[in-house]
């Protein structure tokens, strides 16, 4: 028996809209062809970022998106996402959700950090302090030196570079670079969050064995059951 | 482009689910908050008395909340950031695992199911027992008992079976003939996972389901932590101190010096160009 619904009759579109990839048997991004132009033609690079912003990247664009990927890129064992990446493979997940299960430990992290990337763009934009959890209030030398170069490299990439002083974080360098590349939204940020970390989160789970509970500290950190009574 | 469902549709002023008017049939039907689920975890079966027993005693005795268990702590995780939602459904994304906690129960089901087929005697049912478990690498699916000698939970599941009405059942039965056989074979301890694939293929579920079915009896356990750790949770879980991380990967190095370093086997290509 067929029964009638109420989304039978309601107006709907009929078309799947899209606007990055076009659906012909050769596809292209943004209207270049992927295999006759853009694979032998440009970089991987500059293919992500003419993903996101519908633009080939110029010269400088390249050099400052390159830089704050790179920086964004490292996360160890003991950050979330890759505890996650590591957590799902010890407990024998298919490796067909790893990918998920990661994106959503970095797509949490990710907002979180988000948060804190507004003020910071504020602050670039002159409206507000500097996050504190972002500058780095007793720099090292190693820390001043990738600040330092950082600033002076942004000074050849953009009209208006990086404020010289507070120090920021290794974080926050790679986010203050993005906010001067034009591209403050979340669901950009999202994206080149995972650009730069997806690899090196799942290098860190292919290193670690399915079910590999044995070697795994279960009691980091540690919890203890109480009932109230 | 119109294809065939038989979940359901929403009406104008009843919706069908199964096909059952919900207002109507389902509303009569449920008697408890959890009888919806267990409809479409049985895609509509009609569950007597012992049916339903045998769902609520997996759900019962699959309740392992600890913290610290694997999949618990990743829901944990995936929640620490004040998102119950995420760590909620995002840690049981690894229930689908083939290798350990519910999601085994869909190999050891089949096997089960293979098993009936090929057991015409003692001799026959042992052949097919050791077939299926070779076919997972010399462990029977459902075997296995880590941290400690025996699972309570099995014990507790053929505990509280014994003289009721499940006990007769034919899958129920079958499996005390399988873990026999394996026995003799010197291959372990049975896990929980043994009696709830039985269960559930006596209750009707298919075997290919008999893992998202387990794994959905067992959502509480995922449901509690994940809101206890949205709410407790935070920086100590999101930032672990470098002084816990054992790094054994690559020594430092210089992209101006290409050097030879010893890498994770995991990181080899099967060749290099």
């Amino acid at each position: 028996v067929k029964f009638p619904g109420l989304l039978d009759h309601v107006p709907c579109a009929s078309a799947l809209v899209g606007h990055v990839v076009s659906p012909d048997p050769e596809p292209r991004l943004h209207g270049y062809e992927v295999r006759g132009d853009l694979a032998k033609n440009v970089s991987f690079l500059d293919l992500g970022w003419l993903a996101l912003t519908g633009q080939l990247p110029t010269d400088a664009e390249r050099a400052a998106v390159g830089r704050a990927l790179a920086w964004l890129s490292p996360m160890h064992v003991g950050e979330g996402p890759a505890h996650a990446a590591v957590l799902t493979r010890v407990a024998g997940a298919p490796d067909a959700v790893l990918p998920g299960v990661v994106g959503v430990a970095l797509g949490q992290h990710t907002a979180a950090e988000i948060s804190t990337a507004n003020q910071l763009f504020a602050w670039l934009e002159g409206r507000e302090e500097a996050p504190a959890a972002w500058v780095v209030h007793e720099p090292n030398a190693a820390d001043l030196a990738a600040h330092d170069d950082l600033v002076r490299a942004s000074i050849d990439w953009f009209d208006v570079p990086l404020p010289a002083r507070p120090v920021l974080t290794r974080v926050a360098g790679a986010y203050a670079l993005f906010h001067r590349l034009g591209i403050v939204d979340p669901v950009r940020l999202h994206a080149l969050s995972a650009w730069a970390r997806l690899p090196v989160l799942l290098a860190e789970a292919a290193c670690t064995r399915p079910g590999s509970i044995a070697s795994y500290p279960t009691r980091l950190p540690d919890y203890e059951y109480v009932e109230d009574r | 482009m119109s294809k065939i469902t038989r979940v359901g549709i929403i009406g104008a002023t009843d919706h069908r689910f199964l096909g059952r008017s919900v207002f109507g049939d389902l509303n009569r039907e449920s008697t408890h908050p959890g009888d919806p689920l267990v409809l479409a975890l049985t895609m509509g079966a009609t569950l007597d008395a012992d049916d339903r027993e045998a769902l609520r005693l997996i759900a019962v005795c699959t309740t392992s909340p600890d913290a610290r268990i694997w999949p618990l702590k990743l829901c944990r995780l995936l929640a620490s950031h004040g998102d119950a939602t995420a760590g909620f459904f995002g840690a049981q994304l690894v229930a689908g695992s083939g290798q350990m906690g519910p999601g085994v129960s869909r190999n050891c089901a089949e096997g089960f199911v293979y098993i009936a087929e090929h057991s015409d005697d003692d001799a026959a049912l042992e052949t097919a027992v050791l077939a299926w478990r070779d076919r997972f690498g010399g462990r029977f699916p459902g075997f296995g008992v880590a941290l400690r000698a025996q699972d309570e939970r099995l014990l507790a599941i053929r505990r509280l079976v014994a003289g009721t009405g499940l006990e007769g059942r034919p899958f129920w039965r079958l499996q005390a003939r399988v873990a026999e056989a394996l026995a003799k074979h010197g291959t372990g301890e049975p896990n929980v996972v043994f009696a709830i694939a039985a269960l559930l293929l006596d209750v009707g579920i298919p075997a290919a389901n008999c893992g998202l079915v387990a794994s959905t009896l067992m959502t509480h356990v995922y449901l509690a932590q994940a809101i206890e750790a949205a709410r407790d949770e935070g920086p100590d879980l999101h930032a672990m101190p470098a002084s816990v991380v054992d790094y054994r990967g690559a020594p430092p190095r210089h992209t101006s010096e290409p050097v030879d370093v010893q890498l994770h086997p995991a990181l080899h290509r099967v060749h290099r160009p």
